[in-house]
């Protein structure tokens, strides 16, 4: 499987290093972390990833209004989104819908088969 | 008037109004009064003589300044002139200034006069009256074309109204929006199709209209009065549930938030104990692989707990969003064995498939869990070796899932209690089984969100089965229950 180039945003440092290890250990893929939704839109605009794994809450800037901001920047509008939420609402799940996003991953999640996956949903093989 | 003996009008008639300042004495009394108490000597004369067993506070002195004192009725002894007594049904209202209550008017109606069936009757309405006062539910009384034909102090209150006003209006406009109460796609309201077939109708969260244009949030409920065998009238009782409604979104925001932390730390504990059990960060003992076993076992029961319980609370205070959409339940049942499989596998039970057509409206995750439930309960509490069957199927008006297990059964006096939460058969369930018991609670709030039912048939010894069943078709497309 080709080696592909992943930004992955979350507050938390633990969870960041575990879907960051999960990812290049597993997946083989060229990580880089931060932790709020501003960061990620200015690693994003400069290193223009295959993807983004981001949380949804998370401040400064949270993980839907980063998803639509990443989407209305014409040079990283391309870039496909997952969402990684610890929230159980159908509510939210149901905003998410009005989002291009390429998935949500629910938090906990099995690290074994994160890689796997995001993989399957973004359609890469 | 009373001593001519004549007609009841004539006997009941006797109502005299007495004009009285707010010292208690007594400034005016007109004709009806005179005939009522006889010849009075000299005005102002204290009202107390007439009176004798009122006190100050019958008429809200001494009370909070501003107190208004309702015209609540009062049964005492009344003096005329002459000094003979008389019972006496004396209703006070106070006469308001500016500067605060400046007087009373006094209106006293001769009882005596009554027979004492008359009497019992006049007592009884007049509590019946009291009772209807004092309810805080908004009572509506309609005619049998749903006009107002009386209201409740509280209906009138809830809708901001004085209750002269509501007389004569429709129900119907200011209970709604249309398609909040219950309304048919024809435009047929609930309280309508009540006054038309006599069935009483309930409808939650509905809306009452204000004066003013601001809404109240409200449960109501409509039955029909009948005479003689048809249906004259009906009665509507509302409840405000705006405060209720109020507490339950904060105890829902509250649980989603508690819900939410606990599940970052386990986000956590639940990834690193993974990549410790994958390997990934070195190979591993077997009795590491076991200990790592255990605590993610157990971590991922917590986060199971967490959302069961978030569930539960929502399911419960009807919170829960439902889609409801046409369903095939033999491929739902299907997909749902599919991800019990590895279950059964492991508990060395045998899940076996065995599904005839089955249609009906439904959530399909809730439902899918609802299936869950019962079939990972079934593999849970059957021996090895042991089978359990899913099936589903239908038939005239009702749809069903079943699931058969051979397990030890569920003693007759707990086949209800099993449907409340925490509850367990036997109590060591929750640490040998890996069970917190709400499992079936969740499941029962769902059929029931649902629109259908759930019921076991279980004997000790030979094993249980859960019936699953709803209606073949749903009333409404989408709706939160």
């Amino acid at each position: 499987m080709k080696s592909r180039r992943l930004i992955v945003a979350d507050d938390d440092d633990d969870i960041r290093m575990l879907v960051a290890m999960s990812l290049s250990q597993l997946g083989g893929h060229e990580i880089r972390t931060c932790s709020t939704g501003q960061a990620m839109l200015e690693l994003a605009a400069e290193w223009l990833p295959d993807a983004v794994l981001m949380d949804v809450r998370m401040p400064v800037m949270d993980g839907p209004t980063a998803a639509e901001r990443l989407a209305a920047q014409p040079t990283t509008s391309t870039i496909p989104v997952i969402l990684m939420t610890a929230s159980v609402r159908q509510e939210e799940r149901q905003a998410f819908a009005a989002l291009k996003i390429a998935g949500v991953i629910s938090k906990p999640f099995d690290p074994m088969t994160l890689s796997d996956d995001v993989t399957a949903m973004l359609g890469w093989s | 008037m009373h001593e001519n003996g004549g007609a009841t009008l004539d006997r009941l008639a006797i109502d005299a109004a007495l004009a009285v300042d707010e010292h208690l004495v007594v400034t005016e009394v007109g004709e009806p009064g005179l005939s009522l108490f006889g010849p009075i000597a000299e005005l102002p004369a204290p009202l107390l003589s007439f009176l004798p067993e009122l006190t100050p506070h019958d008429f809200g002195l001494g009370r909070r300044k501003d107190e208004e004192v309702a015209a609540r009725p009062v049964e005492t002894t009344a003096v005329r002139s002459d000094g003979s007594r008389f019972l006496a049904e004396v209703s006070i209202r106070q006469q308001r200034a500016s500067d605060g209550v400046n007087g009373f008017v006094c209106t006293v109606t001769d009882l005596s006069v009554l027979t004492p069936r008359e009497l019992g009757l006049r007592r009884d309405l007049r509590r019946a009256e009291l009772v209807l006062s004092a309810v805080t539910d908004g009572i509506f009384s309609i005619d049998a074309d749903g006009l107002i034909a009386s209201a409740n102090p509280s209906a009138a209150a809830m809708l901001r109204r004085r209750r002269i006003d509501l007389l004569g209006r429709r129900l119907e406009d200011v209970i709604g929006p249309a398609q909040a109460n219950g309304t048919t796609a024809d435009g047929i309201s609930p309280i309508a199709l009540t006054l038309r077939d006599g069935v009483t109708r309930r409808v939650a969260d509905t809306t009452l209209l204000q004066r003013g244009g601001s809404h109240l949030v409200v449960d109501f409920s409509c039955s029909a009065v009948y005479e003689g065998g048809t249906v004259t009238g009906g009665v509507v009782t509302v409840n405000d549930v705006t405060e209720r409604r109020a507490i339950e979104q904060r105890k829902d925001e509250f649980l989603s938030v508690v819900s939410h932390e606990l599940r970052t730390p386990l986000t956590s504990i639940r990834g690193s104990l993974g990549l410790l059990g994958g390997g990934v960060c070195g190979p591993l003992t077997p009795p590491v692989a076991e200990m790592i076993g255990v605590a993610m076992a157990n971590s991922q029961r917590l986060s199971r707990l967490v959302s069961d319980l978030l569930d539960l609370e929502r399911l419960a205070t009807g919170r829960m969003p439902l889609q409801m959409v046409d369903l095939d339940l033999a491929d739902l049942a299907t997909e749902v064995a599919r991800q019990q499989e590895p279950a059964a596998l492991q508990a060395g039970v045998v899940l076996q498939v065995d599904v005839t057509p089955a249609t009906a409206t439904g959530d399909a995750h809730h439902l899918a869990t609802a299936i869950v439930n019962l079939v990972s309960n079934a593999i849970k509490f059957s021996p090895a070796g042991g089978t359990v069957v899913l099936s589903t199927g239908c038939d005239a008006d009702t749809t069903w899932i079943r699931v058969q297990d051979h397990g030890r059964g569920i003693p007759p006096n707990l086949q209800k209690q099993i449907f409340e939460r925490f509850s367990q058969v036997d109590p060591a369930d929750g640490t040998t089984k890996g069970g917190a018991g709400l499992g079936l609670s969740i499941t029962a709030h769902i059929v029931h969100a649902l629109g259908g039912s759930i019921d076991v048939r279980s004997e000790p010894g030979t094993g249980s089965i859960f019936s699953i069943l709803l209606p073949r078709v749903a009333a409404a497309s989408e709706r939160t229950l």
